[in-house]
């Protein structure tokens, strides 16, 4: 009768964590979760492996083994005429618990482990780990949350295209240099830089007056990569970069440069861009090598800040933080919905990549989300 | 490129099986060996949750997969054991119309019995289809 953990997921996607003895009945262990997941024994179902769990059966018999996972959905109200098992054994079980019920409980961790969302399994390696820091951001989202800061604002820009989103979330400096730390982002961005198909699909995006080929150009430089690479590897320059330019400021010919970006995604303009952009590399920000690149960066950069004014214009707000697009766009999302569109994930990144323009989210959709 | 390589039938099941029983289904479907030591990787069990906002909502509908030697050459065949009103679906045996079922007409050998679910799922929302009257929750097919 050994105990084991198990991974309960809602229909919402949160997974809580329950130490079970495998000999508990469906029954009893709906009982066991019921506070938790915060549905009525009688109103879950639980399932597993393509099978609805039956209340009179025990874990066991299902084959549920340590660390899986099973489903909760909240079904109707207890079916009248349905199985009669749960209406029955459920109440009385959660007044009195049986044995392997009790047995259960004084486990090492008694009771609910897991918040919502704690990790489970651990077999996710180590990597994942850094960005969990950032769920808020959810996944490729932590690339958008990077928007917040500015310079790396672009890249919000490609997360929005990932369909992934998240811009503007301010993430905490520390959290941020440990994303950049993390290699699998790093290694994401350089192909990123490196990728000329990342940077055709970018080009898609371009507001018009923006020259794709020219900033296809920029961006194949080896001194731009280079760039990059040392802003990805060196966390003293990130921390420099953030606390000065929380919102772009003087980045300098790199800030400038990656700065452009957001044009791009029309992701996150931003008012200060258009004066900025302009400038020619600041002195004072040590470190950076590529000087020679740097006027023809600022060139470029220009344009593309022009851009970025233009992208402004083209309705995404900037900077409006600490919010996911989903509840951003909500009812943006309603409105696509109700015109039929019915891919939650392509109906956001859409609305993300148009910056929350409905009509723009629609012409994407339409053209199957291509440039 | 990766289409390229062929997976061997028993790799990619058993990867199938492993991401059925971690959870990492697409949303509102799952996936599971019918019988546990069916070693033989062929008998699968699936579910879909009904999307809300369609007359599937709240129900959860049970179907069966078989994967046969030449999976993923050629798709998995799928019957619902639950009644669904769908153009695809045999209404006397739940039987799917593999030339007509999302995810099972359009089968790439890279899909696999999720994509097959998430597509019937997600043809679940369609105009066409969200709205189709519905037959008693919990009846199946014989």
């Amino acid at each position: 009768m050994p105990t084991i953990k198990i991974n309960v997921k809602s229909s919402q996607g949160s997974v809580k964590t329950f130490d079970v003895d495998t000999a508990t009945t469906v029954g009893e262990f709906k009982s066991q979760i019921a506070a938790d997941v915060e549905i009525p024994a009688p109103q879950q179902r639980l399932i597993f492996s393509g099978k609805v769990l039956k209340d009179d059966q025990s874990l066991e018999s299902y084959k549920v083994q340590d660390a899986q996972t099973m489903h909760l959905v909240r079904g109707a109200q207890p079916p009248g005429a349905g199985p009669a098992p749960s209406a029955t054994a459920a109440p009385t079980l959660s007044a009195t618990p049986p044995p392997a019920a009790t047995a259960a409980a004084p486990s090492p961790q008694p009771g609910t482990l897991g918040a919502f969302g704690a990790p489970a399994g651990g077999g996710q390696g180590g990597a994942m780990g850094g960005l969990g820091a950032l769920a808020a951001l959810g996944g490729m989202g932590g690339m958008g949350g990077m928007g917040g800061m500015g310079g790396m604002g672009g890249m919000g820009g490609m997360g929005g295209m990932g369909g992934m989103g998240g811009m503007g979330a301010t993430p905490d400096v520390h959290q941020m240099a440990a994303l950049m730390q993390n290699p699998m982002m790093q290694q994401m961005m350089m192909q990123m830089m490196q990728d000329p198909r990342m940077l055709e699909q970018l080009a898609g995006q371009l507001p018009p007056g923006v020259d794709a080929q020219a900033l296809a150009q920029v961006m194949q430089t080896p001194g731009v990569q280079q760039m990059m690479a040392q802003m990805l590897a060196d966390p003293n320059m990130m921390a420099l970069m953030m606390q000065n330019s929380p919102l772009m400021g003087g980045m300098g010919g790199m800030g400038g440069g990656v700065g452009g970006f957001p044009a791009l995604g029309g992701g996150m303009p931003n008012p200060l861009l258009a004066g900025t952009g302009d400038q020619p590399a600041q002195p004072g920000q040590p470190g950076q090598p590529g000087g020679v690149q740097a006027a023809q960066l600022a060139a470029v950069l220009g344009m593309l800040n022009a851009g970025g004014g233009a992208g402004g214009g083209f309705g995404a707000q900037p900077a409006q933080p600490a919010q996911p697009p989903e509840l951003r766009y909500a009812t943006q999302l309603g409105m696509l919905n109700d015109m039929g569109f019915f891919d939650p994930v392509a109906n956001l990144q859409a609305l993300v990549s148009t910056g929350g323009n409905v009509n723009a989210a629609v012409e994407r959709l339409l053209g199957g989300g291509g440039p | 490129m990766a289409e390229k390589i062929k997976i061997p039938r028993n790799f990619k099941l058993l990867d199938e099986l492993e991401k059925g029983e971690k959870g990492q289904n697409s949303d509102g479907v799952t996936v599971g060996l019918a019988i546990h030591d069916d070693i033989t990787l062929t008998h699968w069990n699936g579910t879909i949750f009904g999307p809300p906002g369609t007359t599937f909502d709240n129900r959860i509908y049970a179907l069966s997969l078989s994967c046969s030697d030449r999976y993923p050459q050629i798709p998995p065949s799928l019957r619902f054991n639950s009644k669904i009103n769908l153009p695809y679906i045999d209404q006397t045996t739940g039987v799917a119309n593999p030339s007509k079922c999302p995810g099972i007409a359009d089968w790439k050998e890279a899909d696999t019995m999720d994509t097959v679910l998430y597509k019937i799922r997600r043809d679940l929302c369609t105009p066409n289809n969200r709205k189709l009257p519905q037959p008693a929750e919990n009846s199946t097919y014989q």
